[in-house]
């Protein structure tokens, strides 16, 4: 009898715990939360979380909102959950604001729970145009702004200082031809003619090539559809208008002189270990190589080198950008207030010191505060003048098969380089192989 | 009537849990799998229409899958033999008794306790290229992320590394069978180390060697996820292997109709080695 009044007693204790679980699901009416989805870690990370609280405690609590910051692994991860539930049709749980990478436009563009950032800017008159024209087209698809650039980056050279003094090379170089010269000077070869110091280390892929193809006589583009931002990209355009031939006729040149070295990873490392004088990264590395070199040598940055003096075209945005989706709750208001918050000058210039992604609003440009930032970081300010320089209708490519794509410009190169195959077969064979990507994509429309 | 009724239906019953996991999970998606390789299919998983063998002809003359093809042969080509005489020699060296010996033995069995991912990931420390222990410990200047060489045979390190646990495992239990009377024997009629393996043990563990053969087939064929960690299908695709191409195809670029292509022609191409190799158990392997 005794023991089964215990057990009665401790079942019942047992489902008081349930009910506790459940009151705790539901808050107060009047306060609102909103979930973001991110993949920033580290400084990053810090600096994500410093903004999320200083939304909580401001903004965010004279109008009963409350951010709830999630991060969920890296870039590809975070965009792996959200096209898995997507996918399931469960919306309910998606978040109300996910950071996803330029890899993940196609993925989620046109996915029905996505709700348009121009519409939402709209919604509330928030005026577009405070947001720097590049940054804005780079999330531009059929004349909509459909997301909010958040940590964009360009693309940079690096270059070993204390070598080019060492050389007497004064100037880094400014176009390939320039490159080619400069990194012939900076090869070094020990006494049984082994390569101990290459002068310049990379395998171009999409990401150099966005800027290389696109930068040509003034602006190109790579497929049609403008890069696919004003619809589904049927072909290549590279090879018809010659931009592909003109490129690799130059990457050959730097090829034989025997000072580029085919390097596909650890670029940072090797450049780092002085084995490597130039390497081309993006602007968010920087902080990662500053810390990696260390005083083993001085560090240079300087603008990404042109093609030829044609090339004016300059870089395009890449990086990241903050999504707004529909999960039924009905909190789209509040998420805009939370992504104006981030969007502000004050709130871009934190980032940018934290992070060194750029800043996205105009109005960050002419602060005080951030004149004075450059003028004590001048690397951050050749990154900023580069970009500020470049045609803002020079965009990064929208296309599937994305992986296959990064590969077959990476094979394609160094089968020319190492078979001696010429620039044009090479560029037939690319734009073959990469059309039949485009054409399984169509395919998959019907 | 009623006992006969029962004692036909019951194996039936018996068996019906089992069945209707296999073809709940293994005959019904296999079967999808091939009705989705003769179709186009949207990004949402839609069927478009039926276009007969149009995906295989796609696929034969894409560069990436014949990359894919050619690696994931090559791969089978190190591994299996690699993994085989480093698993039969391992297990041939601690085949004695002793407590010294059981220790080997735990030495040998011990990577199998460590999950793939990680082990996957400590060898990628290991081996890289500017701060890894393995070239600062051998005086090695080898890019092992980048030469197309090298990273063929760190994915083969790797695939020995995860298969080493088991596969050496098996050949010792398998050793282990040999009755102890036939070695005194041999011993005795005086047989070399050698020469014992190759008339006594070799026969008698031929059922187990074809087992890890087939086995190891199996994975060689079938690897991709020490390729996504390690190298990502890199350098130059020289390690992209047929699955790792079937999970970009299919996942990465929301290709449901080329994934199911390649997976449709991997389990043809499996199958069919291990078909030839099942006729030659008749005349080759022993059973006790």
């Amino acid at each position: 009898m005794k023991r089964t009044v215990l057990i009665l007693t401790l079942t019942l204790l047992a489902l008081t715990s349930l009910f506790a679980l459940g009151q705790g699901e539901s808050h107060p009416s009047d306060v609102v939360t909103i979930t973001w989805w991110h993949p920033n870690s580290g400084i990053a990370g810090k600096a994500t979380e410093t903004l999320i609280e200083r939304f909580n405690t401001t903004i965010g609590k004279d109008q009963g909102i409350v951010v709830h910051g999630v991060y969920q692994g890296k870039a590809n991860d975070v965009l792996t959950k959200t096209k898995a539930i997507m996918q399931s049709n469960t919306t309910t749980d998606l978040p109300d604001l996910v950071q996803l990478d330029g890899a993940a436009v196609l993925d989620v563009r046109d996915d029905r729970s996505l709700i348009s950032m121009e519409r939402l800017a709209d919604e509330d008159g928030w005026d577009l145009s405070q947001i720097l024209e590049a940054a804005r087209l780079s999330v531009t698809y059929r004349e909509q702004m459909i997301a909010m650039p958040f940590n964009s980056s360009t693309i940079l050279l690096y270059y070993n200082k204390s070598a080019f003094d060492e050389a007497g090379i004064t100037k880094p170089p400014r176009t390939l031809d320039e490159l080619t010269e400069t990194a012939l000077h900076l090869k070094q070869t020990d006494a049984k003619g082994k390569v101990t110091r290459y002068g310049f280390a990379n395998v171009p892929t999409t990401y150099e090539l966005m800027c290389w193809l696109g930068q040509q006589n003034g602006l190109s583009y790579i497929t049609d559809e403008e890069n696919g931002h004003t619809g589904i990209p049927t072909r290549v355009l590279f090879d018809d208008n010659g931009t592909m031939v003109n490129f690799l006729t130059k990457w050959q040149a730097l090829y034989d002189t025997g000072s580029l070295e085919n390097l596909t990873s650890d670029l940072n490392g090797a450049f780092a270990s002085g084995r490597v004088a130039m390497i081309v990264a993006s602007t968010s590395n920087l902080t990662t190589i500053e810390q990696m070199v260390g005083s083993r040598f001085e560090l240079g940055v300087a603008p990404f080198p042109m093609v030829d003096e044609r090339a004016t075209g300059g870089v395009n945005v890449g990086g990241g950008a903050l999504w707004a989706l529909d999960n039924k709750s009905g909190h789209q208001k509040e998420t805009w207030q939370f992504i104006k918050f981030l969007t502000a000058p004050e709130q871009q210039l934190f980032w940018h010191i934290e992070t060194g992604y750029f800043p996205i609003n105009r109005d960050t440009y002419t602060m005080e505060a951030f004149t004075q930032h450059l003028k004590e970081n001048p690397r951050a300010g050749v990154a900023i003048e580069q970009l500020l320089a470049s045609n803002p209708r020079l965009q990064g490519i929208w296309v599937p098969s994305a992986y296959q794509i990064y590969y077959a410009f990476q094979s394609g190169i160094l089968k020319m380089l190492e078979e001696n195959r010429s620039a044009e077969e090479t560029s037939r064979a690319l734009a073959k192989e990469i059309d039949g990507y485009l054409s399984e994509f169509l395919r998959m429309q019907m | 009537m009623k006992q006969h009724y029962h004692s036909r239906i019951k194996p039936y019953l018996l068996i019906s849990p089992a069945l209707l996991l296999a073809v709940l999970f293994s005959y019904r998606p296999f079967i999808l799998t091939l009705i989705n390789s003769l179709h186009t299919i949207s990004l949402s998983g839609k069927h478009l229409s039926f276009i007969g063998l149009e995906n295989y002809r796609r696929l034969f003359t894409n560069p990436s899958f014949q990359a894919s093809l050619s690696n994931t042969l090559r791969f089978t080509l190190f591994f299996v033999p690699t993994n085989i005489i480093i698993c039969l020699s391992a297990a041939l060296l601690t085949n004695r008794s002793g407590k010294l010996a059981t220790l080997n033995q735990i030495f040998f069995f011990l990577p199998m306790a460590v999950g793939l991912s990680s082990s996957m990931m400590i060898l990628k420390m290991m081996f890289n290229p500017s701060i890894g222990i393995i070239n600062r410990l051998f005086g090695l200047n080898v890019q092992w992320f980048n030469n197309r060489h090298a990273a063929m045979a760190l994915l083969v390190i790797a695939g020995v590394g995860l298969d080493i646990g088991l596969d050496f495992l098996l050949f010792s239990a398998a050793l282990r069978n040999v009755p102890t009377d036939l070695l005194e024997v041999a011993q005795i009629e005086g047989a070399n180390g050698r020469q014992t393996f190759r008339y006594l043990q070799g026969p008698l563990i031929s059922s187990t060697l074809l087992f890890v053969v087939v086995t190891n087939i199996k994975d060689a064929m079938l690897i991709s996820s020490p390729v996504m960690i390690l190298t990502e299908g890199g350098p130059f695709r020289s390690t992209q292997t047929l699955v790792y191409q079937m999970y970009l195809d299919g996942f990465r670029s929301g290709n449901y109709a080329m994934g199911s292509t390649i997976a449709t022609v991997v389990f043809l191409l499996t199958f069919s080695v291990l078909l030839l190799l099942m006729r030659l158990e008749r005349r080759r392997v022993y059973y006790q």
